[in-house]
């Protein structure tokens, strides 16, 4: 079970619509933060762009294929796009599955992916 | 035959344009397509840049046809 989604507001307390199933023993989720720097320098937030509609496919797609190469019950992720001020979150994945490791190794290996193919850029930051 | 072509990110500010059409040969394949873009630029040939083919990555060797939409897609930065 994937689902994956674009949005261009807030995302930080953001969990999956889906109930935690008595067969899984571990929840592993990641939050990507903006940092309070960029290249050196201070900022109050990033600037994302998608390439509309292949970003949200292509997220589903990783997080499907995630799902065949690991022993994991299910991959929700979040993407924000826009002006995202620092501290706050650009993406939250939630992986659920039976034991840890099957969750901590898919999470690195989705979140390796989504940086080499999933078509969201930083174009811009704005400064403090 | 005509195909669009969008520009995103660091393409897009060498290119300084987000989208254009170009005309192109019959039986064109994306890897003739991928040399015929970057011949459209020095800075642009020398990005590591993919295509994506109708919002999706072809597979090697794949035609373009009349109408398609081609992105260039500079590495990306999500997450």
């Amino acid at each position: 079970m994937v689902t994956a989604e674009i949005t261009d507001t807030a995302i930080c307390g953001w969990l999956p619509d889906r109930p935690l199933l008595t067969t899984d023993g571990a929840e592993v989720v990641f939050r990507g933060m903006v940092r309070d720097e960029e290249d050196g320098q201070s900022i109050a937030a990033l600037v994302y762009e998608q390439y509309e509609g292949m970003a949200r496919n292509e997220l589903q797609r990783l997080g499907e294929t995630a799902s065949g190469r690991f022993a994991i019950s299910s991959l929700d992720c979040i993407h924000r796009v826009g002006t995202i001020p620092v501290g706050e979150a650009a993406i939250v994945v939630v992986i659920r599955s039976r034991h840890r490791a099957e969750g901590f190794a898919a999470m690195g290996w989705f979140m390796d992916e989504l940086k080499r193919v999933v078509p969201i850029w930083k174009t811009g930051s704005v400064p403090c | 035959m005509e195909i669009r072509v969008k520009c995103f990110a660091s393409a897009r500010e060498v290119l300084g344009r987000s989208e254009f059409r170009m005309t192109v040969d019959d039986g064109t394949t994306i890897e003739l397509l991928d040399r015929q873009i970057r011949a459209l630029s020095s800075q642009l040939d020398e990005m590591p840049f993919m295509l994506a083919l109708n919002k999706q990555y072809p597979e090697r060797g794949t035609v373009v046809k009349e109408g398609d939409e081609v992105a260039i897609i500079p590495p990306v930065s999500g997450g």
